[in-house]
């Protein structure tokens, strides 16, 4: 412990300048964050000063520098140091190194974060264990690998080189896979991604322990080009995993399920797209009702399967869906891709379209009705709320780590804005919504701050024509959370339909294809 | 007297180059050994193996009764090892240096320290950087001496320093030569001459010579031997006669092995009766330029 205590004092008194050039910048993102997010302190909402949107940058800039400092200030590669030859205890310069890393950039980062959720107004200590998950995954993305490399690199600007050679590879490659069209073997289904960047991490670890305890940096640096190439390439061949139908049950009646679909014929097709080698897009235009208020439909996957005259068949095989459909929505599109030679045999004859969508119904779970006031009130999820001061058409809110899965929403007859300030054409008794669709609940990513600032557009109307809500103090705004509900299937049959009629027109020329998917308006 | 260092055929490879081939080599304890040789010849990697900053190819090595894979951490509170271009944390004064690195060893001599400075007039505020050669030798001798090493290691120690420095390191090396073995480095032939107790030679990674200085200096002499008129250099001579040369009547040579009584019946055998025989002592520059010139190893 007295070495590792010595080394350490060794590191404060000479990277004194870095660590508090570390700190003032972290300071000035403690200081100039909240500006964002505190109308009651800051009701301007302007930045400090004006590149202040770079601290966060220039912070993980003065980690790397710190990291590369302390660990290149006893450097593991070359035979020239004067500490190779003196008491060391390899354990003990490890432990000090990673304990400058904590005191230095972890530490301070967990209590800039705690004083910023304070500030905010949340109970900053409710939340320790996801704070420190961000520190975990800060070490996975930015403090291992740039350890990592410093422990195998000749000094600062070698280690620069490496991280620029690094990305220049990565970008060559993913050009490359993209038209190399790498082979997608079986084996290799199953293979999780989480797995590979484990495999990845636990290099780093390794290589990191192997060059503090033995220094054999040839040795160490083969070891992560093989490891490195072999996840690049296993990741890039990995085949994604298909979308699985299975806990989708097919709806028993039409009356249980969260909304009704129907072909909408009346509609024609107006988008274009880029072409794509051997890939016509088609676009088949529906028809949406149902959905309760406060909730909405997730679509999560697609089949398509079609028939025509003459034995002919085509299946896209079940795809991700991407599709969100809302209470006012009443049309939408779905689109899928088929391999030209299909379409040029089936595009004239009178097809029948099977359309199976696998669906997940999104349901409120907190609800609340809130007059809104004219400073910041507290809505369901956990997050507060204001409304926004340049346009009165929706509202901004502040949610500690992750915003919520919520809606608001609000009758056009209910809100308290003189005859000015509302749309004149808009209907009595219509609904605006303002959705923040938010609903991962995995683990969270490197956040520097852990305030989610987002906002709740109250909207109406269509993709081509929309109107907003316009919000004044005392509106009453009903919130709710959502959760997912239940998941079923419900399938739609299209007869007599010309293919050829809803192709989307191509234009000018493209490089990549366009995915399978479902656009909503 | 046991060995502070032993190694037994020792071989480093860099890519297909071999820096030693086989080397063999006992350093007694309590010897001040030089290990001399031409550029390339392998002395800094011999000593890099010995110290464990690199790994040998093959063949073993062993350090103060440890092998030398195993040199690490503690080990080095026994050895105190100074290179010519080792780096220094040059952002520390000599104060800073001195202080940092005392913390690691318990057998650190204040006082010693305080002498060491003296002695080699170190400027404690003064950072390593911004030191002249020699003085950065000094500082890094300083801290490799204050701990009083059982074994001083020193790779090329007189490399670029001025006559007035060498001495002072050679003194303050002297100075600590009782209570340690000292294995130094050098192209410094003269230097050697006046400090070591031992020496080895070693060329092109393999040693060709390694004994005691004295008996080093004892055998080998310059001979000059003046020969009656009309005689004449025949073919065959013996095998540790180097550098035969011959001018008219006189045949100049350096004989590796000698001894007085020898040589000259050597002589008497080779030429017949001679006029005159003249014996010349030979510095170790003298000798070690002859054994570079010869290209071979001496018995």
């Amino acid at each position: 412990m007295g070495q590792l205590i010595h080394i350490f004092r060794k590191d404060v008194r000479h990277f004194w300048r870095e660590i508090v050039l570390s700190l003032g910048i972290l300071t000035a993102f403690v200081w100039n964050t909240p500006r964002g997010w505190l109308p009651e302190r800051y009701p301007e909402a302007s930045d400090w000063f004006p590149w202040s949107s770079w601290l966060p940058a220039l912070i993980a800039l003065s980690w790397v520098l710190l990291i590369l400092r302390a660990v290149e200030d006893e450097p593991l590669v070359g035979d020239r140091q004067f500490w190779l030859t003196r008491p060391y205890e390899w354990k003990r310069l490890l432990a000090e190194k990673i304990l400058f890393v904590l005191t230095f950039i972890n530490l301070p980062l967990f209590v800039a974060q705690l004083i910023l959720l304070r500030v905010a107004g949340f109970a900053p200590f409710s939340f320790v264990k996801e704070l420190l998950w961000i520190q975990v995954v800060w070490m996975a993305i930015l403090i291992l690998p740039m350890a990592t490399l410093a422990t195998v690199s000749a000094g600062m600007g070698s280690t620069v080189l490496a991280v620029l050679g690094i990305v220049v590879f990565l970008t060559a490659f993913g050009t490359l896979s993209d038209r190399l069209h790498l082979p997608h073997p079986a084996i290799l289904r199953g293979v999780p991604q989480g797995l590979l960047i484990a495999v990845l991490l636990g290099t780093f670890v390794v290589v990191v322990v192997w060059q503090y305890a033995r220094r054999r940096t040839g040795r160490a640096r083969l070891l992560l080009a093989i490891v490195g190439s072999a996840v690049l390439l296993i990741g890039a061949m990995t085949p994604g995993t298909p979308f699985n139908a299975d806990g989708y049950p097919l709806g028993a009646a039409e009356q249980s399920m969260p909304v009704m679909l129907a072909f909408d014929s009346a509609k024609h097709v107006s988008d274009e797209r880029p072409p794509v080698k051997d890939k016509v897009l088609i676009e088949i235009p529906l028809l949406a009702a149902g959905v309760a208020a406060n909730s909405a439909v997730e679509v999560d996957g697609k089949l398509v399967q079609i028939e025509a005259p003459g034995g002919l068949r085509w299946e896209s095989g079940w795809e991700r869906g991407g599709m969100n459909l809302l209470p006012d929505e009443s049309s939408t599109l779905t689109t899928f891709e088929m391999d030209k030679s299909s379409f040029e045999r089936m595009k004239s004859a009178e097809a029948t379209v099977h359309l199976s969508f696998a669906m997940t119904a999104i349901e409120p779970s907190e609800l609340r009705q809130i007059p809104v006031s004219g400073g910041v009130f507290s809505v369901p999820g956990g997050a507060y709320c204001w409304i926004q001061p340049e346009s009165l058409s929706g509202l901004v809110c502040r949610a500690p780590l992750r915003s919520p899965f919520l809606v608001a929403s609000t009758n056009i007859d209910e809100s308290t804005c003189g005859m000015a300030e509302s749309p004149n054409e808009t209907s009595s008794g219509t609904i605006f919504y303002g959705w923040n669709w938010n609903g991962y609940s995995g683990p969270g990513g490197p956040e520097m701050s852990p305030v989610e600032v987002f906002q709740l557009q109250l909207m109406h109307g269509t993709r081509l024509h929309q109107e907003s809500a316009r919000i004044c103090p005392g509106t009453p705004i009903t919130f709710a959370t959502l959760r997912e509900g239940k998941r079923m299937r419900s399938e739609l049959t299209i007869e007599g339909i010309r293919l050829a009629d809803y192709k989307l027109k191509e234009f000018g020329r493209g490089l990549g294809a366009v995915s399978i998917g479902v656009h909503a308006r | 007297m046991s060995d502070a260092i032993h190694t037994e055929d020792l071989t480093k490879t860099f890519r297909g180059v071999h820096a030693l081939r086989g080397l063999t080599l006992n350093v007694p304890e309590g010897a001040i050994y030089a290990l001399v040789g031409p550029n390339g010849a392998g002395k800094t990697t011999a000593i890099k193996v010995l110290m464990n900053i690199m790994i040998a190819t093959s063949g073993r090595a062993e350090v103060l009764g440890r092998d030398s894979t195993k040199i690490a951490a503690e080990a080095f509170c026994s050895i105190g090892y100074v290179s010519e271009n080792q780096k220094l944390p040059n952002w520390m004064t000599v104060d800073a240096f001195l202080g940092y690195l005392r913390a690691f060893y318990p057998a650190w001599d204040r006082e010693l320290e305080e002498a060491l400075v003296k002695q080699f007039q170190l400027p404690r505020d003064r950072k390593l950087g911004k030191l002249s050669r020699g003085m950065r030798m000094k500082a890094a001798l300083a801290s490799a001496l204050a701990y009083r090493p059982k074994l001083i290691v020193l790779d090329e120690p007189f490399g670029g320093l001025d006559p007035l420095v060498r001495d002072e390191v050679i003194e303050g090396l002297v100075e600590r030569a009782p209570e340690a073995t000292v294995f130094l480095s050098s192209h410094d032939l003269a230097e050697i001459e006046n400090l070591a107790s031992h020496v080895g030679y070693l060329e092109d990674g393999s040693l060709r010579i390694s004994e005691e200085m004295v008996s080093l200096s004892e055998r080998f002499r310059e001979v000059e031997v003046t020969l009656n008129d009309g005689a004449s250099v025949p073919g065959a001579l013996p095998g540790s006669w180097m550098q035969v040369r011959n001018s008219a009547s006189v045949v100049r040579f350096v004989d590796s092995r000698f001894e007085q009584e020898r040589t000259e019946a050597e002589v008497r055998k080779v030429f017949g009766e001679v006029r005159n025989v003249a014996v010349t002592p030979m510095s170790l520059r003298s000798i070690f330029l002859t054994m570079a010139k010869t290209g071979r190893g001496m018995a």
